[in-house]
């Protein structure tokens, strides 16, 4: 395993909502970038 | 490489995962497990495929076209996938009962016939006559291979195959006893590992648990990250790249240089990306799935790599190419050629790994490439140990600079290679 999500054991709360909302941030990116998004960028260089 | 025509942005494959989690997750019964994991699987793979026209299968049936019937079942995406499942696990069964070697060759065989028809061209093989009229008098008309492929492509079968060639090596070795049929259902087709594997050791899959243990919140959050990690790679970072640093290699100058090292990075982060989703629905499920990468940018050097990129392929080809030819090769020549064969072992196992990408020449000098590069790694090795003696060869290794170097150089190479593969053909 290389990663440190393999790590077991509890997750402290505040890093516990930390990290979900980074979830939440990757998901929404995925979510306006995914399709269009990139278009966008694209057109921006 | 097999892409499966998996969408992450539909929703099939999410409300899967999420009645895969819902069902597996609160069984205690190993058996009930397995089961219900097959039957996911299963479904998993009717929607991908298509299932069978039942109604109309019925109605033959009922009019007593009992061969109409089942060539209606049978035709089916769905239908084709567990017949190849129910032949993998009777061969399996019939390699566990011992009678001969010949189970054995013939499970080898159809796989590999399997193998050839997945990854030729369709075009390349009935464009010539004396192959059409063998392929034709075996039965195997355009019309028919067509369903077939597309089944294969469907199943990544590229994956499917390495595992059935491990479960098959394993068996007959009497190292682990055949699977029984829905465990050749889980082994062969797990639906999280369709897209792009990983390969997982049919020594791992037996070794892991019959129940996973309970899902805690921290978990389940850390397959959630995972996912949505593999899904912001793949959808933005990876997307990025396309769409801002990639022409197909027909940008013309110097920025073929560039844009080199960007496919690389394009490929090494679309990949790695199914993985993180892979490994993340696993974990979610309880099942356990092997990681393909680990940070490979550091490499520095071939053999280095190869143990930090596609892992579950570069161990599959340790354990079932590498080791028995340089083995075999040992038995024969003594220890005294054991560089030779090493750099044997190495040639063979690249080479065909390269016709395991796609059956082209581009692949095979690929793979001539890479085993190329291992064997000169391996001898530089060998060399330096012998004239620095230990600790002065430790102390280059630590030495900064030649970290640096080596790290680029390896990148380098394994960006070049890549282009060799992927060059657009005119």
């Amino acid at each position: 395993m290389s990663d440190s999500n393999s790590k077991n054991g509890p997750i402290p709360a505040w890093r516990f909502v930390l990290r979900l909302t980074w979830v939440v941030i990757q998901l929404l990116l995925v979510y306006w970038l995914g399709e269009s998004g990139v278009q966008f960028v694209y057109q921006g260089f | 490489m097999d892409r499966s025509p998996i969408d992450f942005f539909e929703s099939g494959f999410w409300c899967f995962l999420a009645v895969a989690v819902l069902v597996l997750v609160p069984i205690v019964s190993p058996v009930l497990r397995k089961w219900a994991w097959a039957a996911i699987n299963l479904a998993f793979l009717g929607l991908v495929l298509g299932i069978p026209d039942v109604e109309h299968a019925w109605r033959l049936l009922r009019q007593g076209a009992m061969g109409e019937a089942a060539a209606t079942v049978a035709g089916s995406g769905l239908g084709l996938a567990c017949m190849g499942v129910l032949a993998a696990w009777m061969a399996l069964q019939a390699v566990q009962r011992r009678r001969g070697n010949l189970p054995l060759v013939l499970g080898g065989l159809a796989v590999l016939a399997l193998f050839v028809i997945h990854k030729l061209p369709l075009q390349t093989l009935y464009d010539s006559d004396r192959l059409k009229e063998l392929l034709m008098s075996a039965g195997l008309s355009s019309a028919r291979v067509q369903p077939l492929r597309s089944v294969m492509v469907a199943i990544g079968f590229s994956y499917v195959a390495l595992r059935m060639v491990e479960a098959l090596r394993l068996t007959r070795e009497g190292r682990h006893p055949a699977p029984d049929l829905p465990s050749t259902i889980n082994y062969l087709l797990p639906f999280h590992m369709l897209s792009a594997g990983p390969i997982q050791g049919y020594a791992d899959f037996v070794a892991q648990p019959g129940v996973s243990p309970p899902l805690s919140a921290s978990d389940a959050l850390r397959g959630v990250e995972r996912i949505a990690h593999g899904l912001f790679k793949k959808y933005v970072l990876a997307a990025i790249v396309d769409a801002d640093f990639l022409t197909g290699f027909s940008a013309p100058g110097p920025y073929v240089a560039v844009e080199t090292l960007f496919y690389y990075l394009w490929v090494y982060l679309d990949f790695s990306a199914y993985t993180d989703i892979t490994v993340g629905a696993g974990r979610l499920m309880g099942i356990a799935t092997p990681e393909n990468f680990n940070r490979p940018y550091v490499a520095r050097n071939l053999i280095d790599f190869w143990d930090r990129w596609h892992m579950s392929l570069s161990r599959f080809i340790y354990r079932n190419l590498f080791v028995p030819v340089q083995l075999a090769l040992l038995r024969r020549t003594g220890p005294q050629a054991a560089l030779l064969c090493a750099s044997a072992a190495f040639s063979v196992s690249f080479l065909l790994c390269g016709l395991w990408h796609e059956l082209n020449l581009r692949w095979v000098l690929w793979g001539a490439m890479h085993a190329a590069g291992l064997v000169t790694v391996n001898a530089y090795r060998s060399v330096l140990q012998k004239r620095l003696g230990r600790e002065r060869f430790n102390r280059y290794r630590e030495h900064r600079g030649i970290r640096l170097a080596a790290i680029i150089l390896t990148q380098v190479f394994v960006a070049s290679s890549l282009l060799v593969a992927s060059w657009p053909r005119k």
